[in-house]
C-alpha cells in the first residue's frame, strides 16, 4: 500500500515542480487549464468503469462531468481571445503525470484501486488549487482569463472536500 | 319579475364566470412573484427563500458547471441537470418546507419556504414545475 502511495505522490511532485518554477504566459496558462482538467476527466473515466464502490463511482462521474464543462469554458474563451493554447513544461508535466496514473491505475483492482484513485485525487486537487492561487490566476494578463481562472476555484475546492471524505471512508 | 330568456342566459353566464373569476383570485390572494436563487460559488444564493403560495423561485446557475436542484427527503421536485448559464423555475402552490440539495454536489443545500405552514410533513404538493433557459 506504501508504494501505491508513494507513486501517486512522486507524480504529484514533479507536477509541483513545473509549477512552482512556471510563469506563464496566457497561451500557456490555457494549455495548463486545457491539460490539468483532460487528466482528471480521463482518471474519472477509468474510476468510473472499473471501480465497483457507488460512492467512488459517483465522484468519477462528477470529475468527468465537471472538468469536461470547465474545460469547453475555457476553450470557448480561448477561442473567443483568439488565443492558441501553447503547451509548456507545466502542461507536459500534467500529461505525463496524468498517463503514470493511468498506467498505475490499470494495474490496481478492488479497494487497493479505489484508494490509490481517491489518494490521487486528493493529492491532484490541492495541486490545482495551490497552482491557481499561487502561478495561473497571479500571472494571467486577460481580465476575462483570470475571472475564468477564479471562477473555477469554488469547484476545486468542493472537489477536494468530497475526494478527503471518500479517502477517509476509505481506509 | 320575469326576465326574457336571453337576458336570464347572459346573467346567469355571468354568474358562473363571475363566481369562477372570484374562486381564482381567493387561491391567489396576492400578486405571484418571482424569487431568484444564484447558484454561484457552489452555493445556492439565498440560501432559504421564504415565499407565498403561487410565486415562482428561479434558479439561475452561474458556475462552470452544471448543478441540480433536487427535494430531499423524496425527491419531491428534481430539476435534471441545469448547465451553466441556464436556469429552472418552480411554481410553488402549497405550503410547506421542502428542503434541498444538488445531487451532483451534497455540499449544495438550500430551502424553500411556502408560507401558511401548518404541518410541513402533509405537505405533498409539489407545485407545477416550469422547463428551464437561458438566462
Amino acid at each position: 500500500m506504501k508504494n501505491i502511495h508513494c507513486l501517486a505522490i512522486t507524480a504529484i511532485a514533479a507536477v509541483s515542480f513545473a509549477f512552482a518554477h512556471a510563469q506563464p504566459n496566457d497561451a500557456q496558462i490555457a494549455a495548463i487549464v486545457v491539460a490539468a482538467n483532460q487528466v482528471d476527466i480521463d482518471a474519472g473515466h477509468l474510476a468510473a468503469g472499473k471501480t465497483s464502490d457507488s460512492a467512488v463511482k459517483k465522484f468519477a462521474d462528477m470529475m468527468v462531468t465537471d472538468h469536461t464543462s470547465v474545460n469547453q469554458s475555457a476553450v470557448a474563451l480561448v477561442t473567443r481571445l483568439k488565443v492558441t493554447p501553447e503547451a509548456n513544461d507545466t502542461s507536459k508535466s500534467l500529461e505525463d503525470g496524468g498517463e503514470k496514473n493511468l498506467a498505475h491505475l490499470r494495474t490496481l483492482s478492488g479497494v487497493d484501486f479505489d484508494r490509490a484513485y481517491v489518494d490521487h485525487e486528493v493529492a491532484y486537487h490541492e495541486q490545482v488549487i495551490a497552482a491557481l492561487d499561487n502561478t495561473l490566476i497571479p500571472n494571467a494578463q486577460n481580465a476575462e482569463l483570470k475571472a475564468l481562472l477564479v471562477k473555477v476555484r469554488p469547484a476545486f475546492v468542493q472537489h477536494l472536500g468530497h475526494a478527503k471524505r471518500l479517502q477517509a471512508a476509505l481506509k | 319579475m320575469k326576465w326574457p330568456q336571453p337576458v336570464g342566459s347572459l346573467i346567469l353566464v355571468l354568474l358562473v364566470v363571475t363566481l369562477g373569476f372570484g374562486t381564482t383570485l381567493q387561491r391567489r390572494s396576492h400578486a405571484s412573484r418571482v424569487y431568484v436563487v444564484m447558484i454561484e460559488n457552489m452555493k445556492f444564493t439565498p440560501a432559504v427563500v421564504t415565499i407565498s403560495p403561487g410565486d415562482t423561485v428561479e434558479f439561475k446557475n452561474a458556475d462552470l458547471v452544471p448543478h441540480n436542484v433536487t427535494e430531499r427527503k423524496a425527491k419531491l421536485f428534481d430539476s435534471g441537470m441545469i448547465s451553466p448559464n441556464m436556469n429552472w423555475k418552480y411554481l410553488a402552490e402549497q405550503p410547506g418546507k421542502f428542503g434541498y440539495h444538488c445531487i451532483y454536489h451534497p455540499d449544495m443545500t438550500g430551502s424553500i419556504i411556502v408560507g401558511n405552514v401548518t404541518d410541513p410533513t402533509t405537505s405533498r404538493d409539489v407545485g407545477n414545475l416550469e422547463v428551464g433557459g437561458e438566462f
